[in-house]
């Protein structure tokens, strides 16, 4: 679905003026594109998108003295929308996020930056979250095979991953 | 019309209040005057009007410090009013490039011109060390009054942004502040002015994170 422009931002300024069935149909015809919009970067759940789009409406709507009328209006709707996402993430809330923002488009050159990115990143966790995250995201091993080269129990392992993703994820989202 | 989603569209719809164009612009400006009424009574009553001040207004200096930071703040008030936009992820520096360069092309004028026992009094003149610490603190109320209007807006970039309002304020308040400021040397305004406007840019930079998140 591509947002019409047009219709979009005749909409806002209406609702701008104070019309609030226009403001209503506007906020309405945003939520499949919000969802979207967020369901090719947050791969957690039909949840968290929810989460977002929701998060993506308030904002809309308590910041909307930031809209310039004399300017593109979808621009607007998806940079705030991107800067809850992000927030989302900063927030940790959401461990499994996986994304295009994170990991870059396809390409091997950027996946061979994302993998440079990740090794700089897991070097800045404790050494037992980073061999976890290691052994298990990036080396494709199984919980019970990390547990036993490290040597320590599945549960923890588990725990290591989830802290270090979190963690990164907070490292993320603050860059 | 069940969802959560749905009864949220309904409760915003429902209390709508309308936003008339330029609101954000006007706010920005009678906030800068809020802040500016409240620095001036400052000068006024507390630091004090510089005793010459009338005599002043025929010496180029006079103006030449009121322009200097006129142009800073409001390149600095131009940029802030384009942060405040979520889809905005950065400014052109170039309009503080044009202030800042020409006072250096006119310090280094000074200097140059100078005899080497007046270079001294051109650069710390009698007041070096209470300018940069007066601007500083009276720009606080103008910085407290931006970060706290812009935590309304949806900027990008919270930190540049807030370095931005810390260059308004400094900036803004230096103007205000030449009234009671007696120096007439450009390189003195070059240093000391920069260095109080250069303060509450750093203040401002380091509080964005924390007051312009949204």
């Amino acid at each position: 679905m591509r947002p019409d422009e047009a219709e979009l931002k005749s909409l806002m300024i209406a609702a701008l003026d104070g019309d609030a069935n226009a403001y209503r149909q506007l906020l309405r015809r945003l939520v499949p594109i919000l969802r979207q919009y967020l369901g090719r970067r947050v791969a957690s759940g039909q949840e968290d998108i929810e989460d977002i789009v929701q998060e993506s409406l308030l904002a809309i709507d308590k910041r909307r003295i930031t809209y310039d009328r004399a300017r593109p209006f979808t621009p607007w709707v998806f940079a705030i929308a991107h800067h809850k996402f992000v927030d989302l993430v900063r927030r940790g809330r959401a461990t499994t996020i996986l994304t295009e923002d994170l990991i870059g488009d396809d390409g091997s050159g950027d996946a061979i930056l994302a993998g440079i990115d990740v090794d700089n990143l897991l070097d800045t966790l404790p050494a037992k979250q980073a061999d976890a995250i290691r052994a298990v995201k990036l080396e494709g091993l199984s919980v019970a095979e990390a547990a036993d080269r490290q040597g320590i129990g599945e549960s923890d392992i588990k725990v290591s991953i989830h802290r270090g993703l979190k963690s990164l994820m907070q490292k993320i989202g603050r860059q | 019309m069940t969802t959560p989603t749905e009864n949220l569209i309904d409760g915003l719809a429902d209390r709508l209040v309308p936003v008339p164009p330029r609101l954000l612009e006007r706010r920005l400006v009678l906030s800068v005057a809020l802040g500016a009424i409240v620095i001036l009574a400052l000068v006024i009553g507390v630091v004090g009007l510089r005793a010459d001040l009338q005599s002043a207004t025929a010496d180029g200096d006079f103006w030449v410090k009121l322009i200097y930071t006129g142009f800073i703040a409001v390149v600095a008030l131009l940029g802030a009013r384009r942060l405040a936009r979520p889809e905005v992820s950065g400014i052109k520096l170039t309009g503080f490039v044009v202030p800042v360069g020409l006072l250096v092309l006119l310090a280094v004028f000074e200097l140059g011109t100078a005899s080497s026992d007046q270079r001294s009094a051109l650069i710390f003149g009698s007041s070096w060390r209470e300018c940069p610490v007066l601007i500083t603190g009276l720009a606080l109320p103008l910085l407290a009054i931006l970060l706290r209007l812009f935590g309304g807006f949806a900027p990008q970039r919270p930190r540049l942004t807030g370095a931005v309002i810390g260059l308004a304020a400094g900036a803004t308040t230096a103007m205000l502040y030449s009234l009671h400021c007696p120096e007439t040397a450009m390189t003195f305004l070059l240093l000391w002015y920069s260095a109080g406007i250069g303060i509450i840019a750093a203040l401002g930079a380091l509080l964005g994170p924390r007051f312009l998140r949204w």
